[in-house]
């Protein structure tokens, strides 16, 4: 399965977040779990929703060209919503103290994190793959 | 050019006097005058902070969209890599804003120096 592909991404995505709520859980208690799980969900989401958006414009801009600038706001619109709910939601969460702030910078940090893993073991397979000296011959060298 | 300068220069000065104003202490209230200087510190760096990061931040997905765009239309059939490393840097891009904006928060409503620092003045939040 390529690495780099949008479905990988949002596996790798919750299985980054699954291990800082765990790591959160063994070295900082249950308050700093439950930041770091609400501010991963929130992020996560927030990928997922980027991803659809962005996909039903682009899709849309090459199946209906002539409705474009439409398709163009539309989308400037969904972005603005949903930067606007995250910030409402992030808003409250640290306003009222739901949550350890600490926790939830670290959950906020998962889907920045998981791209920066996955980039460096795309970037690591590339390199080894220039390295390989029988790379590009189907002999192998001795 | 030269309104962009006159602009900048404007901008500049009037930050360096606001700053200076609320930096000036009223007679008889060394102590409420400083922690009123420390919240209107917390205040400015929060709304500059957040207003940095959502330039910066406007600017550089509008020219990773711009590129992925033109992209897609030069190529179509690559739409669906495109789309992927488009999908990557927007959200790395986006990210640094929903920092920006929970430090700018935490300034706000969360900065955990509020308490000692109106402690060592005097006062008690």
């Amino acid at each position: 399965m390529e690495l780099l592909s949008s479905r990988c991404m949002k596996i790798a995505n919750w299985v980054v977040l699954g291990l800082l709520v765990a790591a959160g859980y063994l070295a900082s208690g249950r308050e700093f779990a439950l930041g770091v799980l609400v501010g991963g969900l929130l992020v996560v989401a927030n990928f997922h929703l980027l991803h659809r958006f962005l996909k039903g414009t682009l899709e849309k801009a090459q199946i209906e060209p002539e409705s474009r600038g439409r398709t163009q706001a539309f989308f400037a619109a969904k972005q603005f919503l949903r930067f606007t709910g995250m910030m409402v939601v992030v808003f409250l969460l640290i306003r009222y103290g739901w949550v350890n702030v600490l926790g939830l910078v670290v959950g906020l940090s998962t889907v920045a994190l998981t791209l920066t893993l996955l980039g460096l073991n795309e970037a690591t397979k590339i390199k080894n793959k220039e390295a390989d000296p029988s790379h590009g011959t189907s002999h192998p060298l001795s | 050019m030269k309104k962009v300068l006159v602009l900048g220069s404007t901008l500049l000065f009037s930050l360096l006097f606001a700053s200076l104003a609320m930096a000036a202490e009223p007679a008889g209230g060394g102590a409420a005058a400083s922690l009123g200087t420390f919240f209107s510190y917390s205040v400015l760096a929060a709304g500059f902070g957040m207003g940095i990061a959502a330039f910066g931040t406007g600017i550089a997905q509008g020219l990773g969209l711009k590129s992925a765009v033109e992209g897609i239309a030069r190529n179509p059939e690559a739409s669906g890599k495109i789309t992927v490393t488009m999908l990557i840097g927007l959200a790395m891009i986006e990210s640094l804003a929903i920092y920006a904006l929970v430090v700018a928060l935490i300034i706000l409503y969360a900065y955990p120096m509020t308490k000692p620092i109106a402690a060592a003045l005097g006062f008690k939040i």
